[in-house]
């Protein structure tokens, strides 16, 4: 990728300046200082990576005019122009991309282009300006060198720093300690809620067992409730009964009342007043019927004497159905003779004017012996297609004959042509040294290009030789060409070298490893000292632990976490103890309330009143009688006493009835209630024992626990925690304890592997001492400076290899050169020869390029004269053979054309025999024959229609004819005027008319005479059923000695009142029976209803239906408390709760586990590429230091040949001359500058190998460089430019002054006052 | 003396969750249900089971319930089981194991008629039929769920009857993937003179003696983790009138869902499209094998193949589970695939990138390294420390066995290859 073009519309003090045509290599943009070059390094910067943005220091905002932005072109490794342009707007500037196929992007579709570079990456290196060469910070950039080591990695588009990012950042979406909000954290949290949750339904069990005694207590309460409700309806239903079997009980009696009073007569006939009725009405309708039936036999005789029936046709009918059965066929015949007769005279017409078309001889009996077969019809036929044939083909031949005629004339006036075409062509013709000319015309490019690279080519030479001279200055004084042949470079003198090298750099590697390891174990003192004081800084400021045992610390949080349980049951039991003893006092106080109430209910009115009222009543009537002798009010004030007596002695009966029910109830109350006393008192019992087991076995536990008694609930929690606390405590030092311990040891550890690694650094550095001295004998040896290192002798070498190179390429120059000045003498001289052997000397040009092409021209010419010649005697002979061949073909067609003629003749004269032979007429042609053989035919089928049709006709009138007689005899049989042949079918119809009517007449008269039969058998049955009826009727009358129907009424209706009577009484007998519900019932009924008043009935049903009600609520109330239990209870059993939370429990620790296995992989690979890293950078040479190093050595002239790796640090060292390593504080400010350089060029080496080029552009590099190494990276910069574009900023002359001496070629640009021009 | 037929069963473990499974979606309530009834509907076909056979008694070796934490609702149902048996004159008899202790036993569930629960002591009860004592059973509960190695000791062969069965929740012939809940040698068992051992504890089905005495396990009613896979049930005993086994216990399947271990190879696979079909395929072949019951399955992904780097990106094997999920759903009966297991490999052979001069090849090598030196394997686990001895994290969580190290490192080899090589095209 490169710049071709680029346009600023607005930046900094930069506006609308464009540059067309950027050359692709090296270009030098010349300027003073603040011509705007620092101000375009940017503006190409921020064009391609993002505008710097209002917060920067230096934000480039446009001075002059235009908006903030521009456009630069770039031009891919194929050529194809892309378009980049960004404007000021939101953020870095949005980014317009124009691709070479014309569609648009942004920043994507731009660094899909430009690969893996980045913005620090193409600003720190690709792009910088002196200030940020000398800055090493911009080297260090992790991006910079995440790209350094990557550019050699081997790997994909991401670097290591993003790929262990990103697996720390998937690892960190997954879990983090201490977290809330991540996944893993998030299940966790909601695991520990599920499991709190399942925990609180362990309770469930208590629960649920509490509910079921509750629900037993409640269905012996209902039991009870129930029972006795059930004897309170019993008992209102009983008195229910009374009330409604009352009424019936009455009227019972007054019907047996009833029955007695009646009359008795046995001997009344089974339902015989029905059975009178229905006989008298019988009789009556059978007389109604006999009427009847006299009247209509009178009626039908007097009709069939009315009817006359006509015999003779009746005897005829026979043939009179078959005669009309036949007219429709008769008329039909008529109609068909009529158009029979038309057809005919028609066809006959048709057939006369066939036979006149084809002429007078022909008649029908012609017609029919006409020979028309098939054989006939071939022969016409065949001799019909023989005849057109010949004629066909007598006008073809004609044709081809004067066809023939016309190509001959055609022929010989070709031939003519050809020959005066001939002899025009005739001309002397010269003799040339054809192939003399051709050679020299194969040799002519060789030649010329001879003469034309002969002069470049010792130039090139001249070139050359200037270069090796150069190289030979460098390499010292006492180089030049044949020391430069003589030297030995051999492999022997290379392996030599390079086993110093590596002697060298492996002693140099062991040192830097020996110092490493002294660093690293200095290092691990240090940690492992740094987590010594961390563990005791921390134990230290934990509290201490009193017990040090965790083993025993959980005996005694498990023995307080059961007594724990222990206790809490325990407070259980006596809380129900408690209620226990609660619901016994209840119950005490039930039955002493019950006791209470029977006694209060005991009291009653004494007996001795009711016979002391009647004493004072019967005092106080002796007191009147005798007194004062008034018996009426004597009498009155005793039957008041009376009655008060009887009163009270009824009253005091009813009460002491109610008390004694009332004693039962109180009686059997007290009874239950007393078991439900015991039953609570034994379960009160059994928990107290229970609960002085339990203390034993606590007071036990507490005593084991080292308490002197139960403890109380709050004490055990306390120590609980204090256990738990402690516990806590020894997990938390427990660790840091294991640290501090491990801490110890690591220093120990350090201090050993401290000593080892300094005695091992003192022996590497005494053995590399000895390896250099060694180098310097051999450099003796070789004749060699002393100052050279392997290195730079390896490179040395390969400069002479170089240069020897060089050398040879020279000689191969001078060699061709001189073969190039032969091969032109000989073609010159060849020249000459060939002019001479063809006679053109004179003629002959002086020039040898004009020389050639004449003497080719003359060879052309004479070619093509002889070519000409050639093809016109071709074209005579050709003529000749033409003409020849026309003649014999007209001779041809002249001989068929005759054949032809004959041919036909014969055809004509077969016609005219056969014709002849049939009897036609002699004038009918050929041609006409199968026509007229057709009209033949045609005629001969209607002389075959017409005679079809006579006999038809013929046939049609017999018909006709047989019907008129067989008419004509039938009216003669019956009498009747014989018909013409028109009248025939009007008969026929009249006979058919007449027959009808004579049927009809039969039928009727048949009929009535059956009616007849009927009627007077009819009125025989009925006289019968009369006179049985009235037999039936005496019967009856007789049975109860009755003699009239009147008196039998009589008698009826007395029995029918006592069975009235009878019914009811059984239906109350049955009421009463279907209420009692059996017969013994019922008397018992009977006496109980004998017993009751209705009042006393209702003030019972009264009092019962108080109690129902009230005891009907207490049984809704305990049926709501159980209905609410069992609800409870059908709660727990049904519950899914605590399985649904065990599901989701489980479900979540399912993927608690995998999303720890996938954590678990991340954080293992996060490791594993992490320390991968650190081998990696440890223990391999990126490709970038190697590169990095051959620059520093070339920019420094070899003083400098290694960089030292930093090995996953930010620290890079130099190893100096002297065959120390320096830091880069230590270097002078050119070499660092050109150290910088050097790790600058040796990324974008690498960097291009595996990504998109990209421009490199310098601003004032080269200012601190003294004159040698400024030449040297000079020459390098001109080198990468080979294959990369290099813009170099400058504002000194002299710089441009040293490109161009390296190569006079270097565009150089002038910006100033905000325009470019090209200055050379 | 009659002949009679009893089954064996053990470790009904009701009531208990289905382990490994993760949360289902929305919708499956269906599924859901069918997982969460899976137990009880296991322990109803062996009830039913009983009925069919009409067999004399049912005999239940131990861990009814899964744990001291179960559910009144799987007491309610044990007995509701048992109440069926009892209305058609079957008897059952039951010990208790580790799982479901005499102290953890609910008072509150009554069991019916005809259901004899062993204490803690070794007691025998004699079975009589048409008047006849055919067998004795003796059995011993756990007390609770932690026992010594001596605890039920001393079975042996008492009274005239012709049959004796042992019924014991205990780890014989020395199986160590289970906990060794009264540890017996087979020969111990076949000191005690009985002729049947009807025991619980392992889960799979085992006969570990064939005869005189047989001693063996149904195993549990119903798998119940991936590693509880193929068919689970119990056996059906049949005895003759000399009192002697009629061949051997016959094995009969209960469970009503079956766990199924699937494998699919993604190599020559060009498309997910290609792999759903050949999952769809390898699902089929389960549900077969299945016999028409639903199936839960695991499936691992293998092999080296072009599809690797799609199944690796972020969220791809979520969203391939879930298809699969609507795919299994739809089945009639169902299939559900409780986890995808990715041990597939990219298409680069890494084991010709091992030796290599660059970051990959150095990487392989240490990773090498590291799989063949305990103490760098002891380093790594040291790595996860963060989680696995997180104070709460670590109570739900098992720390990784040596097996589970090595193949997460496996993974984690596979995992570093692809982002390293990702757009190395």
């Amino acid at each position: 990728m490169r710049i071709a073009e680029f346009h600023i519309d607005g930046f900094g003090r930069l506006a609308n300046v464009s540059m067309a045509e950027v050359p692709s290599g090296l270009s030098i943009v010349l300027g003073e200082n603040e011509a705007g070059k620092t101000t375009l390094l940017e503006f190409l910067r921020s064009i391609l990576f993002g505008l710097p943005s209002r917060k920067q220091k230096e934000f480039y905002p446009p001075l002059n005019r235009g908006r903030k932005g521009g456009r630069i072109v770039l031009r891919n490794k194929h050529g194809e122009r892309i378009i980049v342009e960004r404007f000021e707007g939101k953020g870095t500037g949005p980014l317009t991309v124009t691709l070479p196929d014309g569609s648009q992007g942004g920043e994507a579709e731009f660094r899909q282009l430009i690969g893996s570079a980045t913005d620090d990456l193409y600003r720190n290196v690709f792009a910088f300006s002196l200030s940020e060469l000398q800055s090493f910070e911009s080297l260090k950039t992790e991006k910079v060198r995440d790209a350094i080591y990557g550019a050699g990695i081997g790997i994909g588009r991401k670097t290591i720093t993003q790929i262990i990012q990103e697996l720390t950042k998937q690892a960190g979406e997954l879990f983090v300690p201490g977290g809330s909000t991540k996944a893993m954290n998030q299940l966790l949290s909601r695991i520990e809620d599920h499991g709190r949750q399942i925990k609180a339904h362990e309770r469930d069990q208590d629960e649920y067992e509490r509910i079921q005694r509750e629900l037993a207590d409640c269905d012996d309460n209902l039991g009870r409730i129930q029972t006795k409700l059930k004897q309170a309806r019993e008992r209102f239903q009983r008195v229910g009964l009374l009330q409604q079997a009352r009424e019936d009980w009455l009227t019972l009696g007054d019907c047996g009342s009833q029955l007695q009073a009646l009359p008795l007569n046995e001997s009344l006939p089974v339902d015989g007043v029905r059975r009178l009725d229905g006989l008298v009405t019988e009789r009556r309708g059978f007389r109604d019927q006999w009427d009847q039936t006299k009247s209509q036999i009178g009626s039908d005789q007097t009709s069939l004497a009315a009817i006359d029936v006509d015999q003779v046709l009746l005897h005829a009918a026979k043939e009179i159905h078959r005669l009309d059965r036949g007219l429709e066929l008769h008329e039909k015949s008529q109609q068909e003779l009529l158009s029979l007769t038309t057809e005919r005279e028609l066809a006959e017409q048709k057939l006369d004017g066939m036979l006149r078309d084809l002429g007078d001889e022909w008649d029908e009996q012609k017609l029919t012996s006409f020979d028309l077969s098939v054989p006939v019809r071939e022969a016409v036929e065949q001799c019909r297609r023989a005849c057109e044939g010949a004629k066909r083909a007598v006008g073809e031949r004609k044709l081809e004959w004067e066809l023939a005629g016309q190509e001959l004339a055609e022929d010989s006036r070709d031939e003519g042509d050809a020959r005066s075409r001939l002899e025009a062509l005739s001309r002397p013709l010269a003799s040339l040294d054809a192939a003399g000319i051709r050679r020299l015309q194969m040799g002519w490019e060789r030649f010329a290009s001879a003469c034309d690279d002969r002069p470049r080519v010792a130039q090139d030479c001249e070139t050359q030789i200037g270069h090796l001279n150069d190289t030979l200055r460098k390499l010292g004084a006492h180089w030049n060409e044949a020391r430069l042949r003589d030297f030995d470079t051999s492999l022997s003198v290379q392996e030599q070298m390079l086993a110093h090298q590596k002697a060298l750099a492996d002693l140099r590697s062991e040192q830097q490893e020996a110092v490493r390891r002294v660093q690293e174990s200095q290092q691990a003192g240090s940690d492992a000292q740094s987590d010594l004081e961390n563990a005791e800084a921390v134990l230290a400021a934990m509290p201490t632990c009193e017990v040090q045992d965790a083993a025993r610390l959980a005996d005694s949080q498990r023995a307080y976490r059961t007594m724990r349980s222990q206790l809490n049951q325990n407070q259980q039991r006596q809380a129900d103890l408690a209620h226990c003893d609660e619901r016994l006092q209840d119950f005490d106080a039930q039955i002493a309330r019950q006791h209470q109430e029977a006694q209060r209910q005991t009291f009653g009115l004494p007996a001795w009143v009711p016979p002391v009222v009647l004493g004072v009543g019967v005092a106080g009537l002796l007191a009147l009688n005798l007194g004062r002798d008034d018996w009426v009010t004597g009498g009155i004030v005793f039957g008041l006493f009376a009655i008060t007596a009887l009163a009270i002695a009824l009253a005091r009966r009813t009460l002491a009835v109610r008390t004694e029910r009332q004693h039962a109830d109180r009686a059997q109350a007290i009874i239950d209630l007393q078991q439900r006393r015991q039953q609570l008192d034994q379960a009160a019992q059994s928990l107290r024992s229970q609960l002085a087991d339990a203390e034993s076995v606590l007071r036990e536990s507490a005593l084991a626990a080292g308490f002197a008694n139960i403890p109380h609930g709050r004490t055990l929690d306390d120590a609980a925690d204090s256990v738990e606390r402690q516990l806590a405590l020894l997990q938390q030092r427990q660790p840091v304890e294991q640290k501090r311990n491990d801490a110890q040891a690591a220093i120990t550890k350090a201090k050993a592997a401290l000593d080892r690694a300094r005695t091992a650094e003192a022996e590497t550095t005494k053995r590399l001492n000895a390896a250099k001295e060694q180098w310097r004998q051999w450099l003796a040896r070789a004749e060699l400076p002393e100052s050279l290192t392997p290195e730079s002798g390896i490179s040395i070498l390969g400069r002479l290899d170089a240069a020897r190179e060089q050398l040879k390429a020279i000689d191969r120059e001078r060699d061709r050169i001189s073969r190039m000045e032969e091969a032109t003498r000989e073609y010159e001289s060849q020249l000459e020869a060939v002019a001479l052997a063809s006679g053109l000397q004179a003629e002959l040009p002086k020039e040898s390029r004009e020389a050639v092409q004449f003497l080719v021209a003359q060879l052309q010419a004479q070619e093509k004269n002889a070519q000409a010649v050639e093809e016109a005697t071709k074209v005579l002979a050709e003529a000749v053979k033409k003409t020849a061949q026309a003649q014999t073909k007209t001779v041809k067609a002249e001989e068929l054309y005759q054949a032809a003629l004959s041919l036909e003749q014969k055809y004509q004269q077969q016609w005219s025999d056969l014709r002849q032979q049939l009897g036609l007429r002699d004038s009918l042609t050929i041609d006409s024959a199968p026509q007229m053989l057709q009209v033949i035919e045609r005629a001969r089928d209607q002389c075959v229609r017409v005679h079809d049709l006579r006999e038809q006709e013929k046939s049609s009138r017999a018909i006709i004819d047989d019907y008129g007689r067989e008419v004509r005899s039938l009216c003669k049989t019956t009498g009747r005027a014989e018909p013409t042949d028109a009248e025939v079918s009007k008969a026929v119809s009249d006979f058919a008319n007449e027959l009808d009517q004579a049927e009809q007449a039969h039928r009727d008269a048949e009929i009535l005479r059956k009616n007849l039969d009927q009627l007077k058998d009819r009125a025989k049955l009925l006289e019968r059923q009369i006179g049985q009826r009235q037999d039936e009727i005496d019967a009856i009358l007789k049975a109860a000695a009755t003699t009239d129907e009147e008196s039998f009424r009589v008698v009826a209706a007395d029995y029918e009142t006592r069975q009235e009577l009878d019914r009811q009484i059984r239906q109350l007998e049955l009421r009463l029976l279907q209420l009692a519900g059996s017969t013994n019932a019922v008397q018992a009924l009977k006496d109980e209803l004998a017993q009751a008043t209705p009042d006393g009935l209702n003030a019972e049903r009264t009092t019962l239906e108080a109690t129902i009600k009230a005891m009907e609520q207490q049984q809704t109330d305990a049926a709501g408390e159980r209905g609410r239990l069992r609800e409870q209870l059908d709660r727990l059993e049904k519950s899914d709760e605590v399985s649904r939370l065990r599901i989701e429990q489980q479900a979540d620790r399912a993927e608690f586990a995998t999303l720890a296995e996938e954590w678990s992989v991340l954080k293992i690979a996060t490791r594993l590429i992490d320390r991968a890293r650190a081998k990696y950078e440890r223990e391999r040479r990126p490709g970038v230091l190697k590169e990095a190093e051959r620059y520093f050595a070339r920019f420094t002239n070899g003083n400098y040949t290694e960089i030292l790796a930093p090995a996953g640090g930010d620290q890079v060292l130099v190893l100096a001359p002297d065959g120390s390593t320096k830091e880069i504080g230590q270097l002078s400010r050119g070499t660092a500058e050109q150290l910088y350089l050097s790790l600058r060029f040796g990324f974008v080496k690498s960097f291009v190998d595996n990504s998109e080029p990209l421009p490199l552009v310098f601003d004032d590099i080269l200012v601190n460089f003294d004159a040698g190494r400024a030449r040297a990276t000079a020459e390098a910069i001109l080198e990468l430019s080979q294959s990369l574009q290099i813009l170099l900023f400058t504002c000194h002359r002299t710089t441009v002054d040293l490109m161009r001496d390296v190569d006079g070629g270097v565009p150089v640009y002038a910006l100033k006052g905000g325009c470019f021009a090209c200055i050379s | 003396m009659p002949e009679f037929t009893f089954v064996h069963a053990a470790d009904l473990h009701l009531d208990s969750p289905f382990i490994g499974l993760g949360r289902l979606p929305e919708g499956q309530n269906q599924i859901i249900e069918e997982l969460r009834e899976a137990t009880f509907r296991a322990f109803e076909t062996v009830i039913d089971l009983c009925l069919r056979e009409q067999v004399d008694f049912l005999l239940v070796a131990g861990d009814v319930y899964d744990g001291a934490d179960r559910s009144l609702k799987a007491q309610l149902r044990f007995r509701d089981g048992l109440r069926r048996l009892s209305e058609a004159g079957i008897q059952a008899f039951i010990v208790h194991g580790n799982h479901d202790p005499l102290d953890g036993w609910a008072d509150a569930i009554t069991l019916p008629e005809g259901v004899y629960d062993f204490g803690p002591d070794l007691e025998s009860v004699v079975f009589e039929k048409d008047g006849h004592a055919v067998a004795r059973i003796h059995g011993i509960s756990y007390p609770t769920r932690k026992i010594g190695n001596r605890f039920g000791l001393g079975f042996q062969r008492d009274g005239d009857e012709p049959f004796q069965i042992g019924l014991f929740h205990c780890n014989a012939g020395g199986d160590t993937r289970h906990d060794p809940y009264a540890p017996r040698t087979v020969s111990e068992l076949v000191e005690s003179q009985l002729d049947y051992w009807a025991l619980g504890h392992i889960h799979e089905s085992v006969v570990l003696r064939p005869a005189e005495p047989f001693i063996g396990y149904p195993g549990n009613t119903q798998g119940r983790h991936i590693n509880e896979s193929g068919p689970r049930g119990c056996f059906v005993v049949r005895v003759t009138a000399a009192g002697l086994l009629d061949g051997l216990p016959e094995f009969v399947a209960t469970d009503s869902i079956r766990w199924l271990n699937g494998d699919v190879d993604i190599t020559g696979v060009e498309s997910l499209d290609g792999l759903i079909a050949r999952i769809e395929g390898e699902m089929q072949e389960m549900t077969d094998r299945a016999e028409g019951r639903a199936v839960v399955t695991r499936i691992t992904l293998r092999g080296r193949g072009a599809l690797h780097g799609a199944l690796t990106r972020p969220n791809a094997c979520r969203d391939l589970l879930d298809e699969l999920h609507a795919l299994g759903s739809a089945r009639s009966p169902f299939l559900w695939v409780e986890k995808l297991v990715l041990r597939t490999r990219p298409d680069v052979d890494l084991d010709a990138r091992r030796g290599a001069a660059d970051f990959l090849g150095d990487l392989l090598g240490l990773i090498d390294s590291i799989r063949q030196s305990p103490e760098e394997m002891a380093a790594l686990r040291g790595e996860l420390a963060d989680l696995f001895e997180h104070t709460r994290a670590s109570k739900f969580l098992v720390p990784p066995s040596d097996d589970a190290l090595r193949s997460m490192l496996d993974e984690a080899e596979s995992r570093c290859a692809d982002l390293l090589l990702e757009g190395d095209d």
